[in-house]
């Protein structure tokens, strides 16, 4: 009898922690209550395959270079590492270059082998590190071993030579300053302006900025591009609130619609700060007001826009 | 005698719960047409943001997203939402605009001129282990993701849409692309505008 008791308590426990192993189990498989980021970043991309000539429109930089590996940083963004060996287009600064897609690279990639890459260079104010973009990720790279090997190489070449003007360069000027020095910003801010911060327009998973929607209230240098005076402003994240007006510096944005970025990294100014330096303290005095006019369409009447474009043009 | 009994019934009911929790979340697919062993999902209620940057008349964004939209909620039966341009923490983020302004986003990794549009989960976690066969398929939550199509690429009317499309269904959880170029999950610049029920059924299977 006393046997039977003793029995059947710990096949009850057990049984029960059995069923609960199993609800935690398949519990955590399938709903997750955390929000985790990703380890690595996946990105998607769709696109169309680039012919050689324009492969070499698109680089700044060609070189065959040894792949060395390839490390995470904090956001997800895989920057994989490259040793140059023979540079066909551009200079480097550095032993290392840095290459970022997001397309998997070290599935296509062997270490200690040498490919040829093509490159553009990627100038940003918010970056700390000099990055290249990895052009045409998703092709097979070439090697010494493959047999298109020479023939791509003597291709490139007379691409090349056949406009060596146009290849001489080594990317565009950079449109911003790693500088301190305000004389120096200001030589580098294409615009100038006092903007209200109105909303968050999106915030970046890979670096640390925030692009947010902002109104002009007065021009200090320049006027918008475009004629209503909402900007898109990528800062650094935590440096502005919703709401409240600052003296932002920024970069020349010439398309119709941009999204400015700033031409340092000190160039966003509560008002109060901006009268304490003098440069600005100047620019402010002779500031003009502007009066920024919404621009809020509905879907409806962005559609009826497209549509009648789809009726007047038709569709291919 | 009972004792025995008792260790027997002990054993069986733990390998049959180990058996069960396991196969109970791993499934067994029935269909696969990616060239990649990833697949995801979202709820089945995703909200939709979208930013038209560039506001050309021509670039038959909303109208793109709104085919896209219809199309991958019959497939999967979700119901992702209107579109709305101010519901920034929208799980589904689409943004439209030259391929300068997408640039400036700061929200994508490097895109090249031949591209067209560009998928990027912000949040994402491997939630379960499934099989093709004998392959093995990593299953993964999705819980945020932004998209481009960019409108100064010289895509046509029907390149539009197939982009937005195509970018869609990476949101929703169709990682790698399709080999067969009358796939929209092809990747590549294509003129077709309607999902084809292989690559509806790779999804859907997911999302059942």
């Amino acid at each position: 009898m006393k046997n039977k008791i003793n029995l059947k308590i710990p096949v009850i426990i057990i049984a029960v922690l059995c069923c609960m192993t199993a609800i935690f189990f398949l519990y955590e498989k399938n709903v997750p209550q955390k929000l985790p980021q990703p380890k690595r970043i996946v990105q998607h991309t769709d696109g169309r395959e680039l012919s050689l000539e324009e492969m070499v429109d698109n680089a700044t930089h060609i070189t065959d270079a040894e792949y060395i590996g390839y490390e995470v940083d904090e956001y997800g963004v895989a920057r994989f590492k490259f040793k140059p060996v023979n540079t066909i287009m551009g200079t480097f600064d550095s032993d290392i270059i840095y290459a970022v897609t997001g397309e998997k690279l070290e599935e296509k990639c062997t270490e200690g082998k040498v490919y040829m890459i093509f490159l553009e260079q990627i100038d940003s104010v918010y970056s700390d590190v000099q990055q290249y973009g990895f052009i045409q990720p998703q092709k097979k790279q070439l090697t010494a071993e493959d047999d298109g090997w020479q023939k791509q190489h003597d291709d490139v070449k007379a691409i090349l030579e056949s406009n060596p003007q146009l290849y001489q360069n080594d990317g565009e000027e950079k449109t911003f300053t790693l500088s301190n020095d305000m004389d120096e910003i200001l030589n580098c801010s294409a615009h100038i302006f006092k903007v209200r911060v109105d909303n968050v327009f999106t915030e970046s998973t890979i670096a640390p900025t925030t692009v947010y929607e902002c109104s002009v209230t007065a021009t200090l240098k320049s006027k918008p591009v475009n004629d209503n005076g909402n900007l898109l402003i990528n800062m650094f994240n935590d440096t502005v609130e919703v709401g409240k007006e600052y003296i932002v510096l920024l970069s020349d944005a010439q398309e119709s619609a941009p999204v400015y970025t700033l031409s340092s990294r000190n160039s966003v100014y509560t008002p109060e700060e901006a009268e304490q330096i003098p440069q600005l303290k100047e620019l402010l005095s002779n500031a003009e007001e502007y009066t920024t006019v919404p621009d809020n369409k509905t879907n409806e009447e962005i559609l009826a826009e497209e549509q009648a474009y789809i009726e007047e043009h038709g569709i291919e | 005698m009972k004792k025995k009994s008792i260790v027997r019934f002990l054993i069986v009911s733990i390998a049959a719960t180990l058996a069960l929790s396991s196969t109970v979340s791993a499934k067994n697919l029935s269909y696969w047409s990616s060239n990649c062993y990833d697949i995801g999902y979202m709820n089945k209620s995703p909200s939709l943001y979208y930013k038209k940057m560039d506001s050309s008349s021509s670039f038959p964004f909303l109208t793109a997203i709104q085919q896209g939209r219809s199309q991958w909620n019959s497939a999967l039966s979700t119901s992702i939402s209107n579109p709305s341009a101010t519901n920034t923490s929208a799980i589904m983020q689409f943004y439209g605009g030259t391929k300068q302004q997408i640039k400036s986003l700061g929200c994508f990794v490097y895109v090249d001129d031949g591209g067209a549009g560009a998928t990027i989960y912000t949040s994402e976690n491997e939630s379960a282990i499934h099989y093709y066969g004998n392959q093995r398929i990593i299953e993964h939550k999705i819980w945020g993701s932004k998209s481009a199509v960019l409108s100064d690429v010289g895509l046509s009317y029907n390149n539009c849409i197939k982009t937005t499309m195509h970018e869609m269904g990476h949101a929703l959880g169709w990682y790698g692309h399709a080999s067969n170029s009358s796939f929209v999950m092809y990747q590549g610049r294509s003129s077709v505008t309607t999902l084809k029920s292989g690559e509806k059924n790779h999804l859907s299977q997911i999302y059942r």
